[in-house]
């Protein structure tokens, strides 16, 4: 099998949502000799970029959820084969996720944590109901350039502001960003955050955006 | 500001708006159920676990803020308690199903689903059908209304949602047997809260829509068993109502599988660009209830709010089958009841002499 094959059936896997496919191409990609972040970023990655280009089109939560995890499973055998130098290299930022203290809805923050991880991130998830302080404290410790909240209770908005009011007065380097179903660009502004997005695959678009503003 | 002279009860109004009749003013539902707790100045967790003071709080809001309609629901886990579910009661937000210990832990816990369930042990579902008899009795000529989540709405309080999600695609058919088992239990609920005195039956419908699946994907897996349920509701001269508060709600599904006579919408259908686009193309077949968002009334002052009831009363006011001015989601339990008195003032102000498809300040007799 030719690379150029190898790399359509990752790509065709994660299309077809095929956790077994995905694993099986990436063992095959290894055997082959290919760069395994090669057969990452030009086999796996289009797969889930053409699903998330279609999203609310002829693509939904239902499918992306699907389709992460048929990246996930083929991204596995070859992430351990990537030397980590390189994978460090081709970061594209680090960032800190969590659903915010009093919320357990992480169905969103988890297809975002997938989008980001295959777009190139080191993301550190810190799964739901997360204090506050926690937030400023995990991002301060890995030096995340940016921290991302999730928030589906409206009742949880004034805490948006006090992550932003906390990250000032300790200096936190990471741009913040929230968002969430009852969450709207005004209500971002309203409460200091640097970005918002509607949708995981705009959430991915801004994320690289807001990095590009801390380097 | 001239408030309009009452002289309809909140019962006649309602019917009188669905039979296109001339109001006093235009209904108010401003969807107020946990935030009640704030009359007697309780957390929500004490109020959700007490259907005694549950009740009293319902009762006296409605008495305090003098809207329309009632749908007792203290939170969406009444049902899942009746299944097993272990229930967390925050002191600041509504109840949900402890995320760690879910009761379906598997696909295959589905075709068992009925065996968890038992009338004895459903007290919060017995609970609501006192709840209803009582508000029903106390508040003669009150709109009370019934409320079930629906099969799948039921099985995500049942399920990691995360995993619900991939059975969608991966384990459909276990899915829909279990969705057989909740439908029969859920018809039989809402058998007995219609006969316990609800004049309508409100549904989270909150999967046909753009944000979460295809419309094919929600009329395999959904749409027969909510059809279920809207049918029984009509059989029994019920009123069926349906609440769907994400984005780009697949109306055009909803009209044909459940003919709903209400619909609670948080954003604009699926294909519509403009408010007055929805009203165009839909209120000849639905009745809105309520536009207000959760945002508007948890953080707008009462001026602002009373703004966007005037507004909002110039635009769905001319819907031809007729529109409540309300929430378009539960009233924010933590919001202040004041902006609830708001919307009722606005009504009394700018919807006074109203009538399906006309408006405010209708001149016909």
């Amino acid at each position: 099998m030719t690379k150029e094959e190898i790399l359509q059936r990752l790509k065709d896997s994660v299309l077809k949502y095929d956790n077994d496919a995905a694993k099986a191409a990436a063992q095959e990609a290894i055997k082959a000799g290919i760069d395994p972040l090669d057969a990452l970023k030009n086999g796996l990655y289009p797969g889930l970029k053409e699903i998330c280009d279609h999203f609310e089109e002829t693509v939904f939560l239902t499918d992306m959820l699907l389709a992460s995890d048929a990246f996930y499973s083929g991204a596995e055998v070859l992430k351990a084969k990537i030397n980590p130098a390189k994978a460090k290299a081709n970061r594209k930022g680090i960032v800190v996720l969590g659903v915010i203290e009093g919320d357990v809805h992480d169905l969103g923050k988890n297809i975002l944590k997938y989008l980001l991880e295959a777009e190139g991130f080191e993301v550190h998830d810190l799964g739901f109901n997360v204090p506050v302080k926690k937030f400023i404290e995990e991002a301060h410790k890995l030096e995340a350039d940016l921290l991302m909240v999730s928030v589906m209770l409206s009742s949880k908005f004034p805490l948006i502001e006090k992550i932003v009011n906390l990250a000032k007065e300790t200096e936190m380097k990471a741009k913040i960003m929230v968002g969430g179903g009852p969450v709207t660009d005004e209500i971002a502004k309203q409460y200091g955050a640097d970005g918002w997005a509607l949708t995981g695959p705009l959430a991915v678009k801004e994320a690289l955006k807001l990095v590009e503003k801390t380097k | 500001m001239k408030e309009c002279q009452e002289y309809m009860t909140p019962e006649e109004r309602i019917i009188g708006l669905i039979g296109h009749k001339k109001l006093d003013r235009i209904p108010v539902f401003p969807f107020v159920s946990a935030a009640s707790a704030q009359v007697r100045r309780l957390d929500y967790g004490e109020y959700a676990k007490k259907p005694e003071v549950f009740l009293r709080c319902q009762i006296e809001a409605q008495q305090l803020i003098g809207y329309d309609a009632i749908t007792a629901m203290p939170d969406l886990c009444v049902e899942a308690q009746g299944f097993g579910a272990k229930i967390i009661y925050p002191s600041d937000n509504a109840a949900y199903p402890d995320p760690f210990n879910p009761v379906l832990k598997s696909a295959d816990d589905y075709k068992n689903i009925g065996k968890l369930f038992s009338w004895d042990r459903a007290e919060r579902m017995k609970n609501q059908l006192q709840v209803i008899k009582t508000i029903r009795k106390e508040l003669p000529g009150l709109m009370v209304g019934g409320f079930t989540i629906g099969p799948m709405g039921l099985i995500s309080r049942l399920r990691n949602i995360n995993e619900l999600v991939r059975d969608f695609v991966h384990n459909p058919d276990k899915l829909h047997e279990a969705c057989e088992i909740v439908t029969e239990i859920q018809l039989e609920y809402v058998e007995k809260q219609l006969e316990a005195g609800a004049r309508t039956i409100m549904v989270p419908v909150v999967l046909a829509e753009r944000e979460v699946m295809s419309k094919a994907m929600w009329e395999e897996l959904d749409a027969p068993y909510q059809k279920r349920i809207a049918d029984l509701v009509a059989k029994k001269g019920g009123i069926y109502a349906v609440h769907i508060c994400g984005r780009d709600p697949y109306f055009d599904l909803l009209i044909k599988w459940l003919h709903p006579l209400l619909i609670q919408n948080a954003h604009l259908p699926d294909g519509i660009k403009t408010e007055e686009e929805m009203v165009e193309k839909y209120s000849k077949k639905l009745l809105f209830l309520g536009y207000l968002s959760v945002s508007q009334l948890a953080w707008m002052n009462p001026t602002e709010i009373m703004d966007e009831c005037k507004r909002q009363i110039g635009v769905f006011g001319k819907a031809r089958s007729g529109y409540f001015l309300g929430a378009s989601c539960e009233y924010p339990p933590y919001a202040p009841l004041y902006n609830a008195m708001a919307v009722v003032k606005a009504a009394r102000v700018y919807g006074a002499n109203f009538k399906a498809g006309v408006g405010a300040n209708c001149e016909e007799a």
